[in-house]
């Protein structure tokens, strides 16, 4: 082998083991558990306007291609085998792996057992006051289903939209239910409620201008309400149903791009596709079936709040989520991206001889509010978008577990109520939405745990590191019964570490730790658990010996 | 079923005060409000030291790639803002012009590079009632314009009007008979010009079975062909000695017709488990002093068999014949495999002669769907034809019929078929068909739509 040959390969070597070592440093500080990037920001940013057609392009074709050619990726993907990541990790975590409150983020549900109750109205519940008219100041006539921009008696701002008369009822269902589960799990949304109103409540204001699909606009007359109401289902006391949607609070700025950063905000240091909660919407998204997941279906908000202002970012418009899209139910979509040409070559190489599971999937017969969407066909792991997001193609594991971590802990009375706020007008929609959105949710979580071992929030107490086996406390695994097992070694807290002691089984999720008296300052703990296939990959957890404090815990 | 466990450490837990804000008492302990936690600051450039390098030297490499691409970009944002797009999207379809009419545009590329245009108008005098227009000119002299209105003058009962006029400067000749060559092809100019009137009855409301009665008059010329660089029938080693029955000399004459047709396929995009059957007779009374009159008749029958999942078979069988006892007909009257490709990989109007019988098969299952199995899609298909032309029954035979077989992709639209790409290879060699006409469930308007595919006799 010639110098330059040895050079090279000694290059890789490093490169790959480079990416599989971890930084080893330990304090025993506090957890970080809010982001510092809500600072005050003077310069309202510069408002983005992505094309869509565009978008379009670049997510399908060209940022797939500039990926494929990225030799990092090259170098990572083959540093899988050794333990490494295909992508950098999240940028954005905690010592604990668990993401910080931020702008982008507020932990609930996954952190904070919750009440049904406390998570019904999402983010406020509140929909247009009925005390007069609500006067139309905006109207919008392009896409699929017409909608208007309100101004009601209180002076807030709402989007109203309409279902398809075709299809009534799913739509502002889905979103309704999906705002609700993004909210609980911790996103920023906006405030969407089922509404019921008479056409007569509508009224157009002074000089308000109607966009035409051409681009022209002209001023909107009753008429015109009149003609875009036409087509519009009506209840059978004349009532109208429809999806309020409150105007976020602040100044509008764009939707945020899934990669790259507003160089124009202080506060966005992190590449968004570096954000885990950006990466782990691509799980929230699989399990509702969220497939439109567009740029355009985000809003970064300029916001003043305690004195302060800065960019909040926002996630909008779930009506295509649970298997509906904007013109009704859609088989497809959430399975294949818009145009897979792999998957269009497979299809025709095969001749017809093997059915995508997509076709085999159904609406539940007599339920006319539910669109294509139910568990037995699910492939927690085959979701597609309908266009390529960059940030989920950066999902790591820990990224996914973090996700289904957090999906695991709605229970099936927080999924109810939700599907209740959703106001089906048939019984039997909310039972089989309720049990379709648990089912997932089961399969999600254990594909993840699959993973990722799901031992979780560990904690020193009487001399013993107490953990919670998620797998087994969220009922996902009924016919097991899980073995745990742990070992210890001393940690100097600098990357010196003593040998693991011999592996220690039990019944329970605990870890005695007598090497708490070690002379170092830090004691480091492996737990794995066995549900019977064998011990998962350990979790590596590292506790301060003088404070008792988990100070990092590790998961690859 | 969540385990006991779980559920008392969500009661013991429960029983803290909790907030959405983000703080309060999780599930690790404690979390302090924003005010009084230290905060997590992110490093602004997160790449590892290792990267820098290999990504350095990528980001020179895809500096000219970005730039491209942001040319790209601004053109298309151009485009979108100064809505061409939107524009060019109206343009495939139909332009909507004040009172009522409607413009659309033709491109034929089997008759040579031209453009044509549609004008239609709904409710011409009365409702229900629909006038069309179309012409067209290619680059090498081909002219068609007809003129076509429909009237629905009662439930299921309908009225055609038609007029039209073809030129083709360059139709091909290869002679009668199945045993016609291909190295014998010649060219000559031929002419139609033909009006008539069709009655037409629904006879059941569930599906469609009609009766149609009809009577067309048209006429027929021919002479030699437009382009001087084409051999022409009259020069034609294989065709000078014996001219084909009627060349130089005009066919006119009036054809009066009976037919009947059954279709259940609702006219979808992919038929499965209906059909189509059709069957038509019709008397041409000649109007020339020498030339004959006879009679033609038309048997066709369509299937869409459901095989497994929404794969489909279709088959398709056809066979027209004509009958006189006062001589041959002219030969432009002839049967042919005429338009749209009743046998494929051949040219059309390949073989000629009083008789045609043809099978097509088809293989169809789907490739690409937008949202659902029944819209916009892609299917791909496999395809074997069998056909020949006779002079007599006794001249059907295996030693006589001319195979082909291919593939090609179909795709489908949210107003059914639209547009087929493939590749047929017959005995003559192998042929690249793009084009916006069916094999199958083509419509036969005939006089409203200008009698395309039309039926040149």
């Amino acid at each position: 082998m010639t110098v330059a040959n040895r050079f090279r390969c000694a290059s890789l070597v490093f490169a790959l083991a480079a990416t599989a070592v971890a930084d080893d440093t330990l304090r025993d500080t506090p957890i970080r558990w809010h982001e510092d990037d809500r600072r005050h920001v003077v310069n309202v940013p510069e408002e983005r306007d992505p094309n869509l057609h565009w978008d379009m392009f670049s997510d399908s074709i060209g940022d797939p291609i500039a990926r494929f050619f990225d030799p990092t990726r090259w170098v990572r993907r083959a540093s899988v085998p050794f333990g490494g990541n295909h992508v950098p990790s999240a940028a954005n975590v905690n010592r604990l792996d668990e993401v910080p409150n931020s702008s982008w983020f507020t932990n609930r549900i996954g952190l904070y057992p919750l009440s049904p109750e406390s998570l019904r109205r999402g983010p406020g519940g509140i929909t247009p006051s009925t005390d007069a008219d609500w006067v139309v100041v905006r109207a919008k006539t392009e896409g699929v289903t017409p909608g208007f921009t309100i101004l009601d008696a209180d002076g807030d701002l709402f989007l109203i939209k309409f279902d398809r008369a075709k299809y009534v009822g799913i739509a502002s269902a889905a979103a309704a239910i999906s705002q609700r589960i993004f909210h609980a799990a911790g996103y920023n949304v906006p405030d969407d409620n089922v509404v019921y109103f008479p056409e007569e409540r509508l009224v157009v204001g002074e000089d308000v201008k109607l966009s035409l699909p051409d681009g022209s606009r002209r001023i909107m007359s009753e008429v015109d309400l009149s003609e875009i109401l036409a087509d519009v289902h009506r209840e059978s006391d004349g009532r109208i149903r429809a999806i309020s949607s409150k105007f976020l609070d602040g100044t509008p700025i764009g939707p945020f791009n899934y990669q790259s950063r507003r160089k124009d905000d202080p506060n966005d240091r992190v590449r968004h596709e570096r954000r885990r909660e950006v990466r782990g919407i691509a799980v929230f998204a699989a399990w509702l079936n969220h497939f439109d997941t567009k740029q355009q279906n985000s809003l970064d908000m300029f916001v003043e709040e305690e004195g302060r202002s800065f960019v909040k970012h926002y996630l909008i418009d779930f009506a295509s989520t649970l298997g509906t899209g904007a013109g009704g139910p859609a088989q497809r979509f959430g399975w294949e991206v818009t145009v897979d040409p792999k998957a269009v070559v497979r299809r025709t190489a095969n001749l017809g001889l093997w059915e995508d599971d997509w076709r085999k999937v159904e609406r539940p017969e007599g339920l006319d509010e539910i669109g294509f969407f139910e568990a037995e066909h699910f492939d927690p792991m085959g979701f597609e978008p309908l266009m390529p997001n960059p940030a989920f193609a950066d999902v790591t594991r820990r990224d996914g577990y973090w996700a289904a971590k957090i999906i695991s802990a709605f229970t099936d009375e927080h999924l109810r109520v939700f599907v209740e706020e959703a106001r089906y007008q048939n019984p039997a929609a909310v039972e089989y939405m309720v049990g379709a959105l648990a089912d997932r949710r089961d399969r999600i979580a254990r594909a993840w745990f699959e993973q990722v071992a799901p031992l979780d929030f560990f904690r020193v107490d009487g001399g013993g590191l107490h953990y919670h086996d998620l797998g087994a406390e969220r009922g996902l695994y009924p016919e097991s019964l899980p073995r745990y097992r742990h070992r210890s070694a001393a940690n100097d807290g600098e990357g010196e570490r003593a040998d693991w002691s011999a592996w220690v089984e039990s019944d329970a999720p605990l870890a005695e730790l007598n090497a708490l008296r070690s002379s170092t300052p830090f004691v480091s703990i492996q737990c794995a658990v066995d549900r019977g296939d064998g011990w998962s990959d350990p979790i590596t957890v590292h506790v301060a010996c003088a404070s008792g404090r988990v100070v990092k815990v590790e998961r690859e | 079923m969540p385990s006991a466990l779980s559920l008392a450490l969500f009661a013991a837990l429960a029983a803290q005060p909790s907030q959405l804000d983000g703080s309060g008492e999780s599930y690790w302990g404690p979390v302090p409000p924003e005010s009084e936690s230290e905060l997590l600051l992110v490093e602004r450039h997160q790449r590892a030291a290792w990267e820098w390098p290999l990504y350095g030297t990528y980001r020179v490499l895809r500096f000219p790639f970005q730039v491209l691409g942001a040319g790209a970009k601004r053109m298309v944002i151009f485009l979108d803002e100064s809505g061409t797009f939107y524009h060019a999207k109206r343009l495939l379809g139909d332009i909507s012009l004040p009172y009522g009419l409607r413009v659309g545009g033709v491109f034929d590329v089997v008759t040579g590079f031209g453009l044509g245009a549609n004008v239609y108008h709904d409710e011409v005098g009365r409702p229900g009632s629909q006038i069309q227009l179309k012409g067209l000119a290619s680059f090498e002299g081909h002219r068609r314009a007809s003129v076509g209105y429909e009237l629905e003058w009662a439930e299921r009962r309908s009225l055609v009007l038609g007029l039209g006029y073809r030129l083709r400067p360059n139709a091909r000749f290869y002679g009668i008979g199945p045993g016609s060559v291909e190295e014998d092809r010649s060219h000559f100019t031929q002419e139609n010009a033909w009006g008539g009137v069709e009655f037409r009855w629904g006879l059941r409301r569930a599906e469609k079975l009609e009766l149609s009665l009809g009577a067309l008059q048209s006429s027929v010329s021919t002479r030699g062909p437009r382009d001087d660089g084409l051999s022409s029938i009259e020069d034609d080693d294989a065709f000078a000695a014996m001219l084909p029955v009627g060349y130089g000399e005009r066919s006119y004459g009036v054809e009066l017709s009976l037919g009947l047709e059954h279709d259940t396929t609702r006219q979808e995009a992919r038929p499965l488990g209906t059909g189509l059957r059709r069957v038509r007779a019709g008397y041409f009374f000649a109007q020339e002093e020498e030339e004959p009159s006879f009679w033609t008749f038309r048997l066709e029958a369509q299937q869409f068999f459901r095989l497994w999942w929404d794969r489909a078979f279709a088959v398709r069988g056809v066979t027209t014949w004509m009958e006189s006892d006062e001589g041959d007909p002219h030969f432009v009257r002839l049967m042919s495999n005429e338009d749209p490709d009743q046998m494929r990989a051949y040219d059309d109007f390949r073989f000629r002669d009083r008789g045609f019988i043809g099978l097509n098969v088809e293989y169809r299952y789907p490739i690409w769907a937008y949202s659902e199995p029944k819209g916009t899609g892609l299917d791909a298909y496999l395809f074997t034809d069998t056909a020949q032309v006779f002079g007599r029954t006794a001249e059907i035979s295996t030693r006589n019929l001319r195979p082909s077989y291919g593939g090609g992709i179909r795709f489908l639209g949210r107003r059914g078929f639209g547009a087929r790409a493939e590749i047929g290879i017959g005995e003559e060699g192998t042929a690249f068909r793009l084009s916006m006409d069916q094999v199958f469930q083509y419509p036969r308007n005939a006089l409203y739509d200008g009698r395309e595919p039309i039926p040149l006799r």
